[in-house]
């Protein structure tokens, strides 16, 4: 059954992913056009529930495009290698930490929760069986 | 002048300010890191407004591949361009600009790898 659903779950999150970049290059335009400073920067931790090299990359990439995040790099301590990932689950290697620079979320918990909600959307869109639970 | 032509030239004057606007960021953002994120809106929505206006210019099939190899191709390779930018930026301790939380200092230990990286390299 996932198989039927995949292909629409792809184009579901690659439209959402297009509402985002729109909207915040509004945000940061806006910013920019209007008078003083309204951005909160700071850089966050988030661990993420990506299994290899693959997702990480995308999200990072992705997390990059989006205006106003910007990826700053991959722990590479808990660094999972394409064969690892083939017999051991995510629990004994350790989630991939990537540190995110944002602009307008407030708090570090706050870019956390955006974060999740992205990446939740981006591994139900790529993963044939759907979102971690 | 049909429709198709208005839209795209609409379309592409509003990319063009998308640029601008970039551009002006670039000079009004206070530290490197948020400069980088007002070009980003540049090399994001600015680009695709820009081919996509082109292509309601010229519209045909074969330019509608050219746009989305433009728009593909030119994402994926701008994304990983900055985030190398970026974390050149963190790694040369380039200064954060009234930042509320920096996680990553926490992270990285005071006796740094990463400079010791960097002097070797030079």
């Amino acid at each position: 059954m996932s198989w039927l659903t995949w292909p629409f779950r792809c184009i579901g999150f690659f439209l959402w992913f297009a509402k985002e970049m729109v909207t915040s290059s509004a945000a940061v335009l806006k910013d920019n056009l209007t008078p003083g400073q309204d951005s909160t920067p700071g850089i966050t931790a988030f661990d993420s529930q990506c299994r290899n090299d693959y997702e990480i990359t995308l999200l990072a990439a992705l997390i990059t495009l989006t205006p106003g995040t910007l990826t700053l790099g991959l722990n590479s301590d808990s660094k999972v290698s394409q064969a690892d990932v083939a017999v051991s689950s995510p629990a004994k290697t350790g989630p991939l930490t990537i540190y995110v620079h944002g602009l307008y979320s407030g708090s570090a918990d706050a870019t956390r929760e955006e974060l999740r909600d992205m990446e939740t959307r981006m591994l139900r869109g790529i993963r044939r069986e759907g979102a971690p639970s | 002048m049909d429709l198709l032509t208005i839209i795209g030239n609409i379309t592409i004057v509003i990319g063009a300010l998308v640029f601008a606007t970039a551009a002006l960021g670039v000079l009004r953002f206070p530290d490197a890191y948020m400069r980088v994120s007002a070009v980003g809106t540049a090399g994001g929505v600015g680009i695709v407004l820009l081919v996509a206006g082109a292509l309601a210019l010229q519209p045909s099939i074969p330019n509608v591949v050219k746009v989305v190899l433009i728009v593909v191709v030119h994402l994926a390779s701008s994304a990983v361009g900055t985030m190398a930018i970026a974390r050149a930026t963190y790694i040369t301790r380039t200064p954060l600009e009234h930042f509320e939380f920096d996680e990553l200092a926490e992270a990285t230990p005071e006796t740094d790898a990463e400079e010791d990286e960097l002097s070797e390299r030079s």
